[in-house]
């Protein structure tokens, strides 16, 4: 029995089982491919020196605080010098946290510096294919040595770039090293350019992207479930910070709300530095400093186009200012007995999440679901739980959302859209409408839409903005607190999902189409029809009772149709997409909602086991 | 430290939920369910750029409106046809080979020469044009869309299933200077890009700055300036304070009575605006902001969040619930939700209802009264709302304890007779068989139809009190049911938790009216009705508490229509319960106000006292 077999049979009787890879022979079996763990993760930006430790999600245990996700500290990865200087080469050891801290003691905030693990599969002679860890052993039992695995990083900040439609504006970054190279290998950005060229960086000013570094093998302490000798690289991202040409200094901000234009006037509002005297590093000479999204001929692409700093004030010329953000590729490269075998991983360089036990309710995960896999089809052992899931990431969103600040935005903009010619404030601009789109959405007359927030909010008129002082604070943003921290039940959103699905049907806003169900023109063909009770059971079967439904909801909306772009009352109510076009959840979403209702509706199995078990599965 | 690698687009398997578990090292916010999906200002990037090279060999610029008006260079503009440099050529598939000789081609070699816009998509049989029409004496005039309804249309083409399948036909043409199409079009099959490859990674044919080559510049522009705000998971809008001081339970502020109700902007400018509760627009939370340019030096002052609340870190022990009284077996917890926690969540709504309607309503405030205090009204409309929400919760409480009760009985755990709904106050406290009088404590007090005086609100506050003996009794439900894992059908620990944790936002709801009201103490008709509570036969009240009956029996009908799983004769019977309330309370409305005479407040007990002439 070789040595790292002995181990894995002393430890196996630890707190849960040893991974699949733990007792096999390293030397055994024929590498087929590498591949890097987590394949993409977020970094996120912070001028602290320490990274933020690790932290997951679970449910909160406190009875007091009703059941929602909480944060708490996970085992974290440390550095620690060989040399014990602080200097690298650095290992890793296991450290776990009692708590978790956001910011250093000096305010600055930790950043969010992931981790990448490297990985084999390994055919075995009996066909089997298994993750195994990529070590300095499994590799020299290979005859390869660390140094024969290469890393190649490219990190881009492309955002001048996409503007003036020229790569003397971006700001790349290369670095490759071996896996023995130990030292952090700094990410310094430059701008690609011509002779002809200004370069928007300079290459004796490089923009500091971040680094990455990888780790001297710690032998001593693994488990049979984790190895510290595993290859794993690190991106630290930049600090968050703002970089410019040397007049980037003072600026005076526009006075008005997000979204406006201050008017051409020769005074605005207060006046601040936009950039640390160290970070004027960038030449001033380039098309970038004084883009102006208003001059014609300047590219379209992409919107919104008035996403730089000085777009908003005066004539709009931008200060020429980019930041230290970017993304990047990681790419790591093996050659064992003449094949070369690659590993690609992506990194994203973001601002902090500063509610990090609130998930989104559509995170970039439903977004790429919802591109990438087929239709939902609900199943009795998931989607139960996968709703409930769902429904609690509402919540999790909506605890935070100023909804009276987003219902009078959303009103006043629809009176913008339909041209009332009464103003926002006038109850009844939208008289014939519905839902309702001007001050008596969510009101006792939007029927059949609003229900209980009238009751809810007994000292609120048909007003656009609501009646909201130092003491009555924001009634439409407390009826969505209270109603929707209920839905996070399990027990109270299966019994009203059964109860109402018509109601549900009708209140939650439909995305937009999948192609092949839109009217080829609108107005013209009829829009295709996405029948209500796809999921029922044959009634034979399930003496299922479908109700008849007074109504049809739509199931989608066309970005065609300027009434599909109308903010209403549907849920989310008045939020906006990114796009500029009223929330929906994703169509995949949708459709395992509605799939779910027509379950709940016609089928006695689903309504009597459709409650989800406890989450810490020890409760009763 | 997985043994596979985790794919995004795993399809779900656990069930119940389990939260997405990151690497060894890694906090939860570097996974992709922590990132919000759309998609755009200062975020992790811009999931919109996948979209610029949808079709394999492409790539698209989805062009906006010119500031002077559309002037037909709007849609989706081709930037280059290059099978080179697009990895996915490299695949083996049948249509992916001719697509290349055709870009080789004939196809390629006019994309080009000149300026080409996307004309239509066709998936499925579905051909969609990206040009609106018009009719003008009798000729058509193609109208091209603006570049975001294109992305939108672009975004909607399906990810086909099956690798082999050409699915997608797409046309180009060019225009002419008005913006209409001319020429002969290139037609192209192919398929809409996977936008993931086999390990979970969008694909490499996206050069690292690409997909975030959209956002803000910097990142801080966007992040105080975007007027979306669909992102407040990560970005909130509202906060709670930070606690200063001892706190309580639930995490919120124990000698403060506004930290846990008061909603503060979180993006105030800190220092001067510490406390500023946030307003209901934007206009008028600006000035309290940030600014723009100071955003890009000060956005580490912003605070992070959790549970809604200020704060540096997590707790650094969590604040448990201590254990509470133990029920002996299941009847004792059926025994006593049915004669204790069911009739102390009715009598409780019935009482906060009272004291709700003995509260003015701000059109009742006059205008020498709003000169003298110009809070009033607003003071007034906080509490109103406050009180009713509280009184709403509570009849809510009542409707899961039935739920409770009857997911016992299908459950098989109803000694005998079976579940009956329970809707009914608890009795009048005994008087005492000594004095002949009712008794004077907190547990007596509060079964008592009173005004919102500040002695009422006193006991309100008294009774929601975690640790408080009523509190407690939830507490212990939620422990046996912590105790007994496996015995009771899931979800009941769910509701019982709900209602445990709703009692500490009553005792800070009530708290925080107490307060507001304090300020007139010494003038308690300003914020009081002159009502009486009117006597059980009054004649001016029937009409009333018969629209109580009306709730009453509605309810009953549909918990035991739940009861049986019949939710449509259920969801009827709720219906009908709402609109009796509706009218119960506008009549409830009608008494206290009195219109010029003493109000009324109507004996809501009524209907279940014993009369007095029967045995």
């Amino acid at each position: 029995m070789i040595e790292e077999e002995k181990n894995c049979a002393s430890r196996a009787s630890g707190d849960g089982p040893c991974a699949d890879w733990c007792c096999s022979d390293p030397a055994k079996g024929q590498v087929v491919g590498l591949y890097f763990d987590p394949p993409m993760a977020i970094a996120r930006v912070g001028s602290a020196r320490e990274p933020m430790d690790a932290y997951r999600w679970k449910i909160d245990e406190n009875p007091h605080r009703g059941m929602q996700t909480m944060i708490e500290p996970a085992p974290s990865l440390h550095l620690e010098s060989a040399r014990g200087d602080g200097h690298w080469p650095h290992r890793l050891v296991i450290k776990t946290p009692h708590r978790i801290t956001f910011k250093d003691r000096r305010g600055r905030v930790r950043p969010v510096a992931p981790f990448f693990e490297l990985w084999a599969r390994v055919q075995h002679p009996d066909g089997r294919i298994l993750a195994v860890p990529v070590t300095r052993r499994f590799l020299e039992a290979r005859g390869a040595r660390l140094g024969d695995l290469v890393f190649r990083v490219d990190a881009g900040n492309r955002k001048a770039q996409s503007r003036t439609k020229l790569a003397s504006c971006a700001a790349v970054a290369h670095v490759s090293f071996p896996a023995d190279s130990y030292r952090p290998h700094r990410l310094d950005a430059i701008s690609p350019h011509t002779r002809d060229q200004v370069p928007l960086v300079r290459p004796d000013a490089p923009l500091p992207l971040g680094m990455v570094q990888t780790f001297l093998p710690n032998d001593e302490d693994w488990s049979c479930r984790t190895r510290l000798d595993q290859i794993r690289l690190r991106f630290t991202p930049g600090k968050g910070d703002t970089f410019g040409p040397p007049d980037a200094t003072i600026a005076t901000a526009s006075p008005r709300p997000p979204g406006d234009f201050e008017p051409a006037v020769t005074e605005y509002g207060r006046n601040h530095r936009m950039t640390r005297p160290e970070n004027r590093i960038l030449s001033p000479d380039t098309p970038w400093s004084g883009f102006n999204f208003r001059t014609g001929g300047t590219p379209k692409w992409p919107t919104p186009q008035d996403s730089y700093d000085g777009a908003r004030e005066g004539s709009g010329d931008g200060w020429g200012t980019i930041d230290d953000t970017c993304d990047l590729m990681i790419e790591a490269t093996l050659s064992i007995g003449g094949r070369v075998l690659k590993a690609l991983a992506r990194a994203f360089s973001g601002p902090p999440d500063f509610a990090p036990d609130r998930r989104p309710m559509y995170s970039i995960r439903d977004e790429l679901d919802d591109r990438e896999l087929p239709p939902p089809v609900p199943d009795l052992a998931t989607t139960p739980g996968e709703i409930l899931d769902l429904f609690r990431r509402i919540f999790e969103t909506a605890s935070l959302v100023n909804l009276d600040q987003r219902r009078s935005w959303a009103l006043a903009g629809n009176a913008g859209i339909l041209g009332s010619t009464t103003g926002p404030d006038d109850a009844d601009w939208d008289e014939g409408l519905s839902p309702r789109l001007g001050p008596k959405s969510m009101r006792a007359s939007d029927i059949p839409f609003a229900e209980i927030t009238p009751d809810y909010t007994p000292g609120q008129g048909d007003t656009r903005v609501s009646t909201s002082g130092a003491s009555d604070r924001l009634p439409f943003t407390q009826v969505v607190q209270q109603v929707h921290a209920r839905m996070a039940d399990s027990p109270v959103l299966q019994e009203f999902l059964a109860r109402r699905p018509d109601r549900v049907r009708r209140i939650v806003r439909p995305p937009f189409a999948r192609l092949a169900d839109l009217p080829q023109r609108v107005g013209v063909q009829k829009p295709a029809q996405v029948p209500v009770g796809r999921w029922d059971l044959p009634e034979e079967e399930s003496g299922g009772r479908r109700r008849p439904s007074d109504d049809n909801p739509p199931r989608y909306r066309d970005p065609r149709n300027v009434m599909d772009q109308t903010y209403d009352m549907r849920m989310p109510p008045y939020m906006r997409h990114s796009m500029g076009v009223p929330l929906s959840i994703t169509r995949r979403q949708y459709d395992l909602l509605m799939g779910y209702l027509d379950k709940l509706e016609t089928d006695a199995r689903w309504r009597s086991n459709a409650a989800v078990p406890d989450a810490e599965g020890d409760h009763g | 430290m997985g043994d596979a690698p985790k794919p995004l687009n795993r399809a779900a398997t656990t069930c119940p939920p389990a939260y997405p578990e990151p690497v060894l090292g890694n906090p939860a916010s570097t996974l992709m369910e922590s990132g919000v999906g759309n998609c755009y200002p200062g975020l992790e990037f811009d999931l919109r750029q996948l979209d610029v090279r949808f079709f394999p060999g492409l790539t698209f610029e989805f062009l906006g409106i010119e500031p002077s008006g559309p002037d037909g260079t709007q849609g989706a503009h081709l930037v280059n046809a290059d099978v080179e440099s697009d990895p996915i050529f490299e695949e083996d598939a049948g249509w992916l080979g001719t697509l290349k000789q055709q870009l080789n081609g004939p196809e390629g070699a006019a994309l080009g020469d000149g300026e080409w816009y996307l004309h239509w998509v066709e998936q499925y049989g579905k051909r969609i044009a990206l040009y609106d029409f018009d009719v003008f004496q009798n000729a058509v005039h193609m109208i091209p869309y603006e570049g975001e309804t294109c992305w939108w249309v672009i975004r909607s083409i399906e990810a086909d299933q099956d690798p082999d399948t050409a699915d997608l036909t797409i046309a180009l043409t060019r225009r002419d200077a008005a913006g209409q199409p001319v020429g002969n079009p290139v037609v192209l099959r192919g398929k809409r890009r996977r936008y993931l490859d086999g390990e979970g990674m969008i694909p490499d044919v996206y050069r690292p700055g690409e997909l975030t080559a959209s956002m803000c510049s910097p990142w801080t522009h966007d992040f105080r300036d975007c007027a979306c705000q669909y992102w407040a998971s990560n970005h909130p809008d509202i906060v709670l304070g930070p606690v200063r001081g001892p706190s309580l339970e639930d995490g919120t502020s124990s000698d403060d009575p506004a930290q846990a109700v008061t909603f503060i902007d979180w993006m105030r400018r800190r220092g001067s605006a510490r406390d500023v509760s946030v307003a209901s627009t934007l206009e008028r939370a600006r000035a309290e902001q940030y600014d723009p340019y100071e955003m890009n030096l000060r956005w580490q002052e912003l605070d992070f969040v959790l549970q809604g609340e200020e704060t540096d870190g997590t707790p650094t022990t969590p604040p448990m619930a201590g254990l509470r009284h133990a029920y002996a077996s299941t009847a004792e917890v059926i025994q006593d939700l049915t004669e204790e926690l069911a009739p102390l969540e009715f009598t409780l709504s019935m009482v906060y209802l009272y004291a709700y309607f003995s509260l003015r309503a701000p059109d009742e405030v006059t205008s020498d009264q709003r000169r003298a205090w110009p809070d009033l009204a607003d003071d007034l409309r906080a509490a109103r709302q406050t009180l009713l929400s509280v009184a709403l919760s509570e009849m809510t409480h009542m409707r899961w304890v039935n739920q409770i009760l009857w997911t016992l009985d299908r459950a098989g755990h109803y000694p005998e007779g079976g579940y009956v709904p329970v809707i009914q106050p608890f009795q009048p406290a005994y008087a005492d068989p000594v004095t002949g009088l009712p008794p004077d404590d907190l547990e007596a007090r509060v079964r008592k139809l009173r005004p919102a005086t500040l002695s009422a609100l006193a006991d309100f506050v008294e009774v929601e009190r975690p640790a408080n003996p009523l509190d407690s009794e939830y507490a212990g439900l939620v422990d046996h049911l912590r105790r007994n894992p496996g015995t009771y059908p899931p979800g009941l620990y769910e509701l019982a938790v709900r209602i445990d944790s709703d009692g500490v936002q009553h005792y800070q709801k009530f708290r925080n009216i107490r307060e507001l009201l304090a300020r007139y103490e010494a003038h308690p008709l300003l914020v009081l009705r002159d009502i009486e509570l009117a006597p059980a036969d009054d004649a001016a009240v029937k009409p009333a508490l018969g629209h109580l009956q009306d709730i009453v029996g509605a309810l009953k009908d549909g918990y035991d229509a739940e009861h049986l799983d019949d939710m449509p004769r259920a969801e009827a019977c709720i219906l009908r319960s709402r609109d009796a309330m509706r009218a119960f309370q506008a009549e409830a409305e009608r008494l206290a106000r009195g219109d010029g005479v003493k109000g009324l407040g109507i004996p809501f007990f009524a209907l279940w006292e014993v009369p007095k002439n029967a045995t």
